[in-house]
């Protein structure tokens, strides 16, 4: 009997992780090409199907060449602080709002939250000239802030704290304010904790944005120490006189790499304990 | 002592403040040329030493960005003083009224531009932007899929080109060439056929039909790759460059990438001029400009860093900072620069004296502006017609006479 | 006890900061959005004229129009598909099993990866020689050498799906991750009774799993929808709008940056919005809390 049971344990086990190999590879191969093709000191087989996938005389010049013919330190410092200062604006509104919206009766309330999903389905191309009127107005063109601003109030992070903050048992809350906490209080005491996970992901999802915001940032930005790796990596290394596309591919593996190992060392976050984060 | 002492600070700061005020900045973009950043540098320093009390600026950006860049920066009244347009931009800004006519500016300048590159320009007769660099398309080949397939020669006609397009298919199995097929406008043009005539759309003509029907013969014989429609330069070089289509027709600048992707293949080209037809005109020129957006603070001292930019001495020293581009000034196309590779072993170098001897009959080809009141859709719909007659999903008649009768009726308007 | 009005104050004071921002950056160009939809704009001389609804009638008979909001709508086919697969894998790596964070960073990679780099790759995957013909000829579904070559994103019956497939592998890594925060909130105890119950696991997933994580499927599928419907770079980049995958979205830009037409953009921007809150409006009549 206990064999049976072992035996059934192992068919699951290798089902699950057959299945997550193969959805593994799926999600990854594109990345796997552009890792093989960065690696490659010789380009001929870069478009050669399944043979690019490994690499050909493998050799790291082109990330060498990378850092020579483009200011990559300086596009990558620009990225970090842009994304820092955007997580940051982000998580603050949207914690905010998302709390009265969530846990709070006044008048307005439905209207507001109706109004704010409404941006969520119009077009973004078409705030690209009246956000630039306004900056200029505002004397924030070619800055920093300028580039990532718009973003703060993003309807989205603001939908996702509001379900989060619902999804928290009252008992909790109504428990706080008999200790006679003031709204401030439960929130930062209270809810926040509680939707770690929420937050996390949010967190998570604003980093990955604003590392590869590329079109608000490019028109925004015009000098060229000031430009993210999203905006630098194409000005430099595309266009009818680029000579390589190994390059590129390189330069792409350099964006997406910091970015990954982020992701992988902070995902316990929103996954939280195992235990059942809510009890 | 007080009021002495007013007086000189007060002077100090009148001539401090003027003196800022002397120094103009002139801001102007250009398209992907960061990697010239000597040679921008170097022209910035002459500018700037020959016009005193003038600045010039260089911003280059990605070329997906100059157009809604500009727009934003014309309606919040700050815009540069010369941006880097392509011809068909060109025109459509100036039907728009948001790049200013240049005329009154050149005055006797207007001299040095040769006369293909002035008419490229040339929006109801007065000129919109200062021609800069120019390029046209020439054949590059694989001299081994050629001399599998029985060639000696590259083509010199484009009935040649097609005839051994056939036959490199036949002997060898390998498609020959991947022409540009989203700019089909550009081909009628080429071919020295008409698009519209007297507000109508006349491509759907017997001969016209013969035209797209040679495509659809090409497709179906598999002498285009499947996916010729999707392919623009980069996937183009790219297939040259895994030895999957015999023939490159492009502008010197992409054997550049052969020669570092693919140093193999780049041993084994050989380059030759592009075919002329019935158009006598260069297929797939493509000239760079510099124009001056309306509203800008100072036009007449943006027109001078224009010209200044765009002179015989300063594209000459461009041209050899790209090795492979051709300035669009008269004398300056004469310089021996351009003639010297002839026979140089370098694959570049032979491209460009080849592409510069081809320059005398390279327009860059493109409809005339505000013929077609909704210019997106309607070539759209040319183009999704012939694509779909060339894949086969219709014959030829049919698709021209779809696509001449959507025209037609947005014509009529 | 505090009443209501005592809120109202917290209330707003709070909202504040998403309040002022939104109202300058995305309600002002919103606004400013929908007052060009009625007028004819000339960007140098900043002057817009009423037009009397020109452009609504005008798109009313664009062929062009009819067919790319067509195709928007059909790609609304591809959010019940990945927002399930998402919650699937979710629950698949919502354990401590080893490798789990190398697998949840794997699936990630898409989403981390821009829509440019994707982009080229799946073109090669999708070229009638490239990745897909050759694993298809690799499991024999597809005659060998080149007569079983096909133009997947070329031939206007399936090239649209090929787009949505995209999209599917692009977007997956996103939403597990808010499936997987929502996951947490699912009490380990209440999944143990019912295994003990002998529920098999697609009873445990659509009587458990799935009720307990509504607020995120309501999120998820809202975020699902509306990009389906505004859905214009993954077409952009695969198949520049050629065989029929032309969408809404991409008129609005090809309008606004191509023709500089911007009243008509906005206009048509205006349809895409109003398909959206009714969507939006239906999903949240039947997925939302009753409170």
């Amino acid at each position: 009997m206990a064999m049976g049971k072992q035996l059934q344990t192992v068919l699951t086990l290798s089902g699950q992780y057959a299945g997550l190999i193969t959805f593994g590879i799926f999600t990854t191969f594109p990345f796997i090409w552009a890792l093989s093709v960065a690696l490659s000191g010789d380009p001929s087989n870069t478009w050669l199907f399944p043979r690019s996938f490994i690499p050909t005389d493998v050799s790291l010049m082109w990330f060498k060449r990378v850092f020579d013919e483009m200011p990559f330190m300086t596009y990558m410092k620009n990225s970090t602080l842009m994304t820092i200062e955007s997580i940051l604006g982000v998580l603050i509104v949207s914690i905010l709002a998302g709390y009265p919206l969530a846990r709070l009766k006044f008048p307005g309330r439905n209207f507001i939250f109706v109004s704010i999903l409404a941006t969520m389905m119009l077009p973004s191309e078409v705030a690209i000239i009246p956000n630039f009127i306004t900056l200029k107005h505002m004397g924030l063109l070619d800055t920093h802030l300028g580039a990532i601003i718009p973003n703060f109030a993003a309807a989205f992070g603001i939908f996702l704290m509001k379900q989060a903050f619902e999804a928290v048992p009252q008992d909790l809350v109504d428990a706080a304010r008999v200790d006679g906490a003031t709204e401030m209080q439960i929130l930062w005491r209270v809810m926040v904790p509680v939707t770690g996970p929420s937050i996390a992901a949010l967190g998570i999802f604003s980093l990955v944005n604003a590392w590869n915001d590329y079109i608000w940032p490019s028109i925004v930005i015009s000098s060229r120490d000031k430009l993210p790796l999203a905006v630098g990596v194409f000005n430099d290394l595309t266009g009818p006189f680029a000579t390589s596309y190994s390059m590129v591919m390189a330069a792409i593996i350099m964006t997406v790499i910091p970015v990954l190992i982020f992701f992988a060392f902070t995902q316990r976050f929103f996954i939280g304990g195992m235990d059942g984060a809510v009890k | 002592m007080k009021l002495k002492k007013m007086l000189i600070v007060g002077t100090a700061l009148f001539a401090g403040v003027h003196a800022q005020a002397a120094d103009m900045e002139l801001e102007f973009w250009t398209m992907n040329l960061a990697k010239f950043n000597t040679y921008f540098d170097q022209t910035i320093v002459k500018f700037n030493e020959a016009n005193p009390g003038l600045k010039a600026k260089w911003v280059d950006m990605n070329w997906d960005q100059i157009q809604p860049k500009l727009i934003a920066s014309i309606a919040a009244g700050n815009p540069p003083a010369l941006v880097n347009f392509n011809v068909p931009w060109v025109h459509e800004f100036a039907a728009q009224g948001n790049i200013l006519p240049l005329d009154q500016f050149l005055g006797a300048n207007k001299a040095i531009y040769s006369t293909n590159a002035v008419k490229d320009v040339q929006v109801k007769g007065q000129m919109y932007a200062f021609p800069w660099y120019n390029s046209t398309q020439i054949i590059a080949y694989n001299k081994d899929i050629f001399a599998k397939a029985g060639i000696k020669n590259a083509p010199k006609t484009f009935d040649e080109f097609i005839v051994m397009g056939k036959q490199i298919k036949a002997k060898t199995g390998l498609a020959a060439f991947a022409p540009k097929m989203s700019d089909m406008i550009g081909f009628f043009y080429y071919a020295g056929l008409p698009v519209i005539t007297d507000g109508k759309a006349v491509f759907n003509s017997p001969k016209h039909v013969a035209f797209i029907q040679k495509f659809a013969d090409l497709y179906k014989a598999g002498v285009m790759p499947k996916d010729v429609f999707k392919m623009a330069f980069e996937q183009e070089i790219a297939a040259y460059n895994s030895g999957k289509i015999a023939m490159m027709t492009t502008a010197a600048q992409g054997l550049k990438r052969t020669e570092t992707d693919a140093k193999a293949i780049y041993d084994k080209t050989e380059v030759a001029p592009f075919p002329l037809d019935a158009g006598k005109l260069n297929l797939g020129s493509w000239m760079m400009d510099f124009v001056i957006p309306k509203g800008t603070k100072d036009p007449a001292a943006a027109a001078k860093l224009g010209i200044f930019l765009t002179s015989d001495e300063q594209q000459l020293a461009f041209s050899k900072a790209t090795e492979s581009t051709m300035p669009s000034t008269k004398k300056a196309n004469l310089d021996p620069y351009f003639q010297s590779g002839a026979n140089s072993a370098d694959v570049v170098d032979r491209a460009r004296s080849v592409a510069a001897k081809s320059m005398d009959n390279a327009r860059t080809l493109t409809l005339t502006p505000g013929t077609l009141p909704d210019e997106t859709v309607m070539t759209k719909k040319l183009q999704d017609e012939i694509q779909n007659a060339v894949e086969g999903r219709k014959s030829v008649k049919e698709a021209l006479d779809t696509a001449a009768a959507a025209w037609n009726e947005k014509l009529k308007k | 006890m505090k009443n209501s009005s005592s809120y109202t104050g917290i209330a707003y004071l709070f909202l504040a900061p998403a309040l002022i921002l939104m109202g300058i950056f995305t309600f002002w160009p919103v606004g400013y959005n929908a007052y060009l939809a009625f007028n004819n704009y000339s960007i140098a001389d900043g002057v817009a004229t009423w037009n009397n609804f020109e452009h609504f009638k005008y798109i009313a008979h664009e062929e062009l129009f009819h067919n790319a909001l067509k195709n928007s709508l059909i790609y609304l086919l591809i959010v019940p598909v990945i927002q399930i697969a998402a919650l699937l894998v979710a629950k698949l790596v919502n354990n401590k099993l080893p490798g789990m964070t190398f697998f949840r960073a794997a699936f990630y990679i898409p989403v981390i990866t821009a829509v440019s780099i994707a982009g080229v790759v799946w073109v090669n995957v999708y070229k009638y020689d490239g990745i897909l013909t050759w694993f298809l000829q690799m499991l024999h579904l597809i005659p060998q050498g080149s007569d079983g070559q096909v133009d997947w994103l070329g031939n206007p019956d399936f090239a649209l799906f090929g787009v949505m497939m995209f999209t599917f592998w692009k977007g997956i890594g996103w939403f597990m991750v808010l499936y997987l925060a929502g996951l947490q909130g699912i009490p380990k105890e209440v999944e143990e009774a019912a295994i003990l119950d002998g529920a098999n696991v697609f009873q445990r997933f659509w009587k458990i799993t799935v009720p307990m994580v509504k607020p995120t499927i309501l999120l998820c599928t809202l975020m699902s929808t509306i990009a389906a419907m505004k859905v214009f770079q993954e077409v952009a980049i695969l198949t520049k709008g050629q065989a029929d995958t032309y969408t809404a979205m991409f008129y609005v830009y090809d309008q606004a940056f191509r023709n500089y037409n911007f009243g008509r953009a906005a206009a048509a921007g205006l349809v895409v919005t109003f398909f959206c809150m009714i969507l939006a409006a239906i999903q949240f009549r039947f997925l939302g809390e009753k409170k």
